[in-house]
């Protein structure tokens, strides 16, 4: 019965897989409703001060995920000084992500969580998550949505906007709601899922991996060894990409290092807490069982990011790899501070996974994976960057 | 990775021939290996195996295709077996899947069974098979005997293939990623005289989605084909090793595979009120009265079923608690009625053992049974005289020792479906297998692995047992020496598989 293993799901399943998500994928759009939500996806004018557009830190040449040209390891807001708290993802495949949701195994001792938007779930539709960058005092700034209705009223797709929606601008949530519905367009077309990548060839039949990346990805599904599946599902034997999203999109608490350039970590007391600060009274996690818990991501385009984990703590695919490897067996490579999962309060500690292969071992032991079993399993990893984003491989 | 992509049709052909050339075939009943058997083979299944019931009476059981029984050949002396259940269609009942999802359960066979005297030398199972030239040949299978005193028990559980919505879809014709067929080959080349499954068999709930490469083809429901395919092909080699004691699990309740679990695989006569055809009877159907399968002189293995077992503790006033109140004064009727011998208790659910759950430290034991079983034996849990305890349904090995005085426990949940994950390693020093009577019971050692294998129990002396834990491929994980009642291994926490090799 009990089956593998997944965010918080007891022995079972892991997760709790995954049916594609077709409630969140929305209609299929109108190409000028998607090309207006291009249009604004890279409009500078939509920061305060102007000069950040969503393209920059959800940067096309990268995949869609980007810095916006910091070193922090999390974007740059619209202001000196100002940072995101946590790493931009990737926004390709966006619309794949099941609304968040709970999921009890029948033969799980409790139900684990999956989907929503962002790293915490907190936004079930597109259009309500692009309000939250926009106006984040640390992202783009914006005081409130008349801010954002005026410069929508004089940008330069206002036409398309009111032939899309109609009369909307004069109305400032109706205006930000036509926003985000322009800009879900976008984000679930067909452009944002392009399923091009040297693995997708390889489902399809007309690409063959190298040694060192089929060795990778028997590692990546092998449960004695990497056991990557049992959170970033995927089936190889599908000819469908869309059924090898490499996440489950559910729960873990992998407690990755503190990033100390991140501005707010200056602050000893204070801790990202993830799953639990999603504020939802349909399906509430504010639990503290959900503390330190983030969504899985999807690991397509992985090798094109700048830096990894919610909190950007790395800057090198390969040290993310390592760190999974022998986060257990030398933790104290990874954890500068001497502390032992550093960025967990200490309370919420136990509840880091510390029983998934390959994180269940000890201080000394033999990890899971080699170096070498890490070099195959980044080489794998590259095959996942569609075709578009090759040049940008770190 | 080596992959096995038979389609169902490949996959039924091969089983035929596997089954006849471990068996044996021939006009005058001499055995004799067999070639494979070609497309006919299709339309004349024949699958028979032996299983042990109440006070150690050995039963022949067989599935054909045509409407009658084989012949069953005992010592020489043959006879028609009896029917147990002739095929049907059984019309669709509600399961644990959205109706949309269930369907008719198909059994396009028939079950007979034959009950097989102590001290039988030879027993076999045939039936007529048409020729080319439009004769009849006889076709036989040998079936494994009891012994009487059995020295070797194979010991496995929840072995099928996952295919259910809501989790990851098992690649079922992977024996990479479902490794049962290579766990019964392996497990067979250890001669057991025994075979006990702890439960869980059938696992092949739903419809493969059809861009899914991995289980395409596979059956689906609850009828012979998803039987088939989740037991008696891929386990056709264990089969014919040695009998089988039968545990049931939560996946042979009524709402999932109890109909195929009464049609097949329970020892007790076929009745209608426990066929689980129909869901007025679930709730007698989905409880069994335990029994005692004698293992020689001073052994015996005593079933609890647990199908049904909820999952949070139960009120002294609920049915399911008196229930289970009554099994378990049954039980110690059982060990009382051999007090010299070793009470091995045997159920699905772990009791006094653990369930890894990501996030959290570690939770015990089912809280149902341990409710019942505290209400009735306090701090002691299980009824007096059980020595050892078996489980399945954490997909995982364990093995644990109690400095109080508990019985030794194995969990054998790993025979092939998708595995757990593992408790921590250390183990936790404050976790319980009751943390509602946490002082009570102390874990002196336990091991564990995710791992996929099996267990094998050598006989070692009075009432002592030595249990090897094995790899997929035959690596040794760990040795527990069974005496004296406790159990001593010779590793704790963790067992790797990369370094069974080594011990």
């Amino acid at each position: 019965m009990l089956a593998a293993a997944l965010p918080l799901a007891a022995a079972i399943p892991l997760a709790a897989a995954i049916a594609l998500a077709p409630e969140v994928a929305a209609a299929p759009a109108q190409g000028s409703r998607i090309a207006l939500g291009k249009a604004i996806f890279f409009d500078p004018a939509l920061s305060e001060p102007p000069g950040t557009s969503c393209a920059s830190c959800h940067e096309p040449g990268r995949a869609f995920s980007g810095n916006h040209g910091s070193s922090a390891g999390v974007p740059r807001g619209s202001r000196p000084g100002h940072f995101a708290r946590r790493s931009a993802p990737s926004l390709l495949y966006l619309k794949y992500i099941p609304r968040f949701h709970f999921y009890l195994s029948d033969e799980a001792v409790q139900p684990s969580a999956f989907g929503g938007f962002f790293w915490d779930g907190r936004a079930d539709s597109i259009a309500e998550l692009v309000k939250q960058p926009l106006l984040n005092p640390d992202e783009m700034n914006n005081r409130d949505l008349d801010q954002i209705a005026h410069k929508l009223t004089s940008a330069r797709y206002a036409g398309e906007l009111r032939r899309e929606f109609g009369d909307v601008l004069g109305d400032a949530s109706r205006a930000v709601s036509a926003l985000g519905l322009a800009l879900e367009a976008f984000l679930t077309s067909d452009e944002m899922a392009p399923f091009s990548s040297r693995y997708d060839a390889y489902l399809r039949g007309e690409a063959r991996l190298t040694a060192l990346e089929a060795r990778g990805l028997k590692l990546f599904k092998d449960p004695d060894k990497g056991n990557c599946v049992s959170c970033h599902l995927f089936y190889d034997t599908s000819k469908n990409p869309e059924r090898s999203l490499f996440t489950d999109f559910g729960y873990d608490a992998v407690a990755v290092p503190r990033n100390a350039k991140i501005p707010a970590n200056a602050d000893p007391r204070y801790f990202d807490l993830g799953l639990c600060e999603r504020r939802d009274e349909a399906t509430p996690s504010k639990d503290e069982m959900w503390c330190a818990s983030f969504r899985t991501p999807s690991l397509r385009n992985v090798a094109v990011r700048q830096s990894f984990m919610h909190n950007g703590a790395f800057k090198k695919l390969r040290d993310a790899v390592s760190f999974y490897a022998t986060r257990a067996t030398s933790p104290m490579r990874w954890y500068k501070s001497g502390v032992k999962f550093d960025d967990v309060p200490e309370k919420y500690r136990d509840q880091v996974n510390i029983n998934s292969i390959p994180y269940n071992r000890r201080p000394g032991d033999e990890p899971a994976l080699t170096d070498e079993d890490v070099d195959a399993l980044v080489a794998f990893l590259g095959t996942l960057t569609d075709a578009a984003y090759r040049n940008a491989v770190r | 990775m080596r992959r096995v992509m038979a389609t169902a049709t490949t996959r039924v052909i091969w089983a035929g021939a596997m089954a006849l050339f471990a068996l044996s075939t021939g006009r005058n009943g001499a055995a004799e290996p067999s070639a494979p058997l070609g497309e006919r083979s299709r339309e004349s299944r024949l699958v028979a195996w032996v299983e042990i019931g109440p006070d150690g009476q050995a039963i022949a059981r067989a599935i054909t295709s045509r409407r009658r029984c084989p012949f069953i050949e005992l010592d020489n002396a043959r006879r028609r077996m009896s029917l147990r259940a002739h095929a049907e269609t059984v019309p669709q009942r509600p399961t644990v899947s959205d109706p949309s999802e269930s369907k008719p359960s198909e059994f396009p066979v028939t079950t007979c069974e034959y009950l097989i005297s102590a001290g039988t030398r030879t027993a076999s199972v045939g039936e007529g098979d048409e020729d080319e030239s439009g004769g009849e040949k006889q076709r036989s299978l040998r079936l494994p005997l009891p012994k009487p005193d059995p020295q070797r028990i194979v010991i496995l559980g929840d072995t099928g293939c996952r295919l259910k919505i809501g989790d990851p879809w098992q690649a079922c014709s992977d024996v990479e990623e479902w490794p049962l067929q290579t766990i019964a080959e392996t497990a067979a080349r250890f001669e057991p005289d025994l075979v006990v499954h702890v439960g869980d068999y059938h696992y092949r709930e739903n419809r493969c989605p059809p861009d899914i490469g991995g289980c395409q083809g596979s059956p689906w429901g609850y009828g012979w084909d998803t039987w088939d395919a989740d037991v008696f092909t891929p386990a056709a080699s264990l089969l014919a090793a040695a009998p089988w004691v039968m545990v049931r699990g939560n996946h042979e309740e009524c709402a999932r595979a109890g109909q195929g679990w009464y049609r097949f695989l329970d020892t007790r006569p076929y009745q209608f009120e426990r066929t689980c055809n129909d869901p007025a009877f679930d709730t007698a159907a989905n409880y069994s009265d335990p029994y005692a399968v004698p293992i020689g002189e001073d052994t015996q293995i005593i079933l609890f079923d647990s199908a049904k077992v909820p999952g949070s503790r139960l009120n002294p006033t609920d049915p399911a608690f008196l229930t289970y109140q009554d099994e378990l004064r049954q039980v110690e009727e059982l060990a009382a009625a051999r007090p010299e011998a070793l009470s091995i208790w045997a159920n699905h659910h772990p009791l006094l053992a653990f369930t890894p759950v990501t996030g959290k430290t570690v939770t015990g034991g089912n809280p149902a049974l341990l409710s019942v079983m505290n209400a009735t034996y306090d701090a002691q849990y299980y009824p007096p005289g059980i020595g050892l305890a078996l489980h399945g349904h954490t997909h995982m090995f364990q093995t644990l020792n109690f400095s109080t005085n508990h019985p030794s426990t194995f969990m054998m949940g790993n025979g092939g479906d998708n595995i757990a994950i593992n408790p921590p390693d250390p183990f936790p020093s404050d976790a319980h297998p009751d943390a509602d009577f946490a002082s009570a019971v102390n874990v002196q050692e336990i091991a564990y692995t995710s791992t996929f294998g099996f267990v094998v129990a050598d006989r070692n002396g009075d009432r002592g047992w030595t249990f090897r834990a094995y790899t997929r491929r035959g690596g040794l994980l760990t040795t527990c020496e069974f005496a004296g009642g406790h159990s001593a291994s010779s590793d704790s926490g963790f067992l790797h598989e990369s370094s069974s090799r080594n011990r």
